[in-house]
């Protein structure tokens, strides 16, 4: 699993998907999810590296996590 | 190691769109206590979900609108409508502040009764009065309001038995130039029947008709059509009094003033959109100020606002329950208020708030209450902060309409607290419980 080619992340919080010409916006911790999953960490992996970094609780951050999977998914931007 | 603040990640669609007509604000502007009460503070107190209300604002409603009345014309009274909140703290307060009652029921007229309102200024509208409600308000010399001619026909044949002369007003209903005409109650003005009302009271002498009343509909924006009704409403008393003799002291115009909320059919907000108590003010009284009454006669203005004068003043916090992600991809957010407390969201958009401001970006949500069931949402489409679980939702301008008309379904109605003046939290009304609930059945 990973982000998908063609996808270009700026800093300012914007995202254009090539593949499919839509863009979005992001805030900062969808910023954080993105560049970790270009660097082809696992969803485990950042959630244990996010349960860490933030003031969230687990089951919080599961749901949170599940839910902007499912957007990726929707939108196409996650391979496998 | 400090940890970050969290918010949930949120991914949004960019869709273009025609640029807007009108500047919206879509910055999140964070409300984080109610007259220097924290929210958190009262959540933790009192539970959630939880209607509180402001004494300050109450009170400043009230003045603000006798103020705007009586800087202009000499002789204006309001009455306070129990039915847009019968929360006996509150009808006190406004009685506190000079307020007769105005009811519609045998029970609102008791409430008025226990809440220390003399009967003689209870005002008694509404189109089914019992034997027994007319009984109990002529032996208490209240100003009754007759809405059709069976209760013309019943009060005169009670006065004739009691030997009592009742003071009365008809209820007159007419058209004020918008829609929808609320023609159903009392004697229509243009068709006729209120002069027909007005000669039989003249003509069989047994009741004491003091007034006029009126009221044309609610959240009333068109502050034309209060002008159009005091021109009319005048004319009829003139008419009463110059042809039929009647000594008619005052005119009703009613309720209907609007309040800040925003209607789901505006385009604007009532923010916007709402006129001052001073608008109404002009219009009405710059009538009146023109008519001559015999005998230079002053009629004294009564009014029956309920929503402008309590609306602001009543909140509903809330707290998250969950996110829950549509098939169609729209997100809802679950909170533990729902339309059974909120009988104002099929009529408004209600401003909601949260804790959060600076908040760069925001999702739209549909925010839904937590019933099992489909028509339980609070707001279809509000951009709001991207909330998570325990986080607070403040519903504005809850205070009308509310804590009457809610009801016990699926979940049981919640406590009631008024923030002070002076600070301090009392609690109006404890929330339902199962006892309650059970104690009614067999
Ligand atoms: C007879 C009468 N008076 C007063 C009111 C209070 O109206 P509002 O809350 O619009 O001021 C109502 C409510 O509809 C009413 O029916």
């Amino acid at each position: 699993m990973g982000l998908t080619s063609g996808m270009i992340i700026n800093e300012s919080g914007y995202v254009f998907n090539t593949l499919t010409g839509e863009s979005f916006s992001i805030n900062q911790t969808a910023k954080t999810v993105l560049s970790l999953l270009e660097q082809g960490r696992s969803k485990s992996e950042i959630y244990q590296q996010l349960l860490a970094e933030y003031e969230v609780d687990g089951s919080s951050l599961e749901a949170d996590l599940d839910d902007f999977f499912y957007l990726l998914r929707k939108f196409r931007m996650l391979e496998g | 190691m400090e940890k970050k603040r969290y918010e949930r990640p949120l991914l949004k669609r960019i869709v273009p769109t025609m640029p807007g007509k009108t500047g919206q604000n879509t910055n999140a502007v964070a409300q984080t206590e109610i007259d220097g009460v924290p929210l958190e503070g009262l959540r933790e107190r009192f539970g959630s979900p939880l209607f509180v209300f402001s004494e300050s604002r109450l009170r400043k409603n009230i003045r603000e609108a006798k103020q705007a009345f009586s800087t202009r014309y000499p002789e204006v009274r309001f009455a306070w409508s129990y039915k847009t909140n019968y929360l006996n703290s509150i009808c006190s307060l406004f009685h506190e502040e000079g307020s007769w009652a105005e009811v519609v029921s045998g029970f609102e007229y008791d409430k008025a009764i226990e809440n220390g309102v003399a009967s003689n200024r209870i005002i008694f509208n509404g189109p089914s009065k019992s034997e027994a409600d007319l009984l109990k308000a002529m032996r208490g010399d209240s100003l009754i309001h007759i809405d059709n001619t069976e209760e013309l026909r019943l009060l005169t044949n009670l006065a004739v038995a009691e030997g009592i002369r009742p003071r009365v007003a008809i209820r007159v209903n007419l058209d004020a130039g918008i829609y929808p005409a609320w023609s159903r109650f009392g004697f229509n003005l243009e068709s006729g029947q209120a002069w027909d009302a007005l000669e039989k009271i003249a003509s069989e002498n047994r009741l004491s008709c003091v007034g006029l009343h009126c009221h044309i509909g609610t959240f009333i924006q068109t502050v034309n059509a209060y002008r159009v009704e005091t021109e009319k409403m005048a004319a009829l008393a003139l008419d009463a009094m110059t042809k039929l003799g009647l000594p008619i002291s005052y005119l009703d115009l009613g309720g209907g003033f609007a309040s800040k909320n925003s209607l789901k059919s505006s385009y604007l907000t009532g923010e916007d959109l709402c006129p001052s108590f001073d608008d109404y003010a002009e219009a009405i009284t710059s009538v009146l100020r023109r008519v001559k009454f015999p005998g230079d006669k002053k009629m004294v203005l009564v009014f029956e606002t309920g929503r402008a004068l309590v609306d602001n003043a009543g909140f509903l916090l809330s707290s998250v329950i969950t996110n829950k992600r549509m098939a169609d991809g729209r997100l809802n957010t679950v909170i533990d208020a729902g339309v059974n407390l909120l009988f104002t969201s099929f009529w408004y958009n209600h401003k909601v708030t949260t804790t959060y401001d600076n908040v760069a970006l925001m999702e739209p949500t549909t925010l839904c209450g937590p019933l099992c069931m489909n028509i339980d949402v609070i707001r279809d489409n509000v951009l709001l902060p991207p909330l998570k679980r325990n986080d607070l939702v403040l519903i504005h301008y809850v205070g009308a309409y509310n804590v009457t008309q809610w009801m016990q379904f699926i979940t049981m109605r919640p406590k009631v607290v008024m923030v002070k003046e002076n600070g301090e939290v009392h609690l109006l009304r404890d929330a339902e419980t199962l006892a309650d609930i059970n104690r009614m059945e067999h």
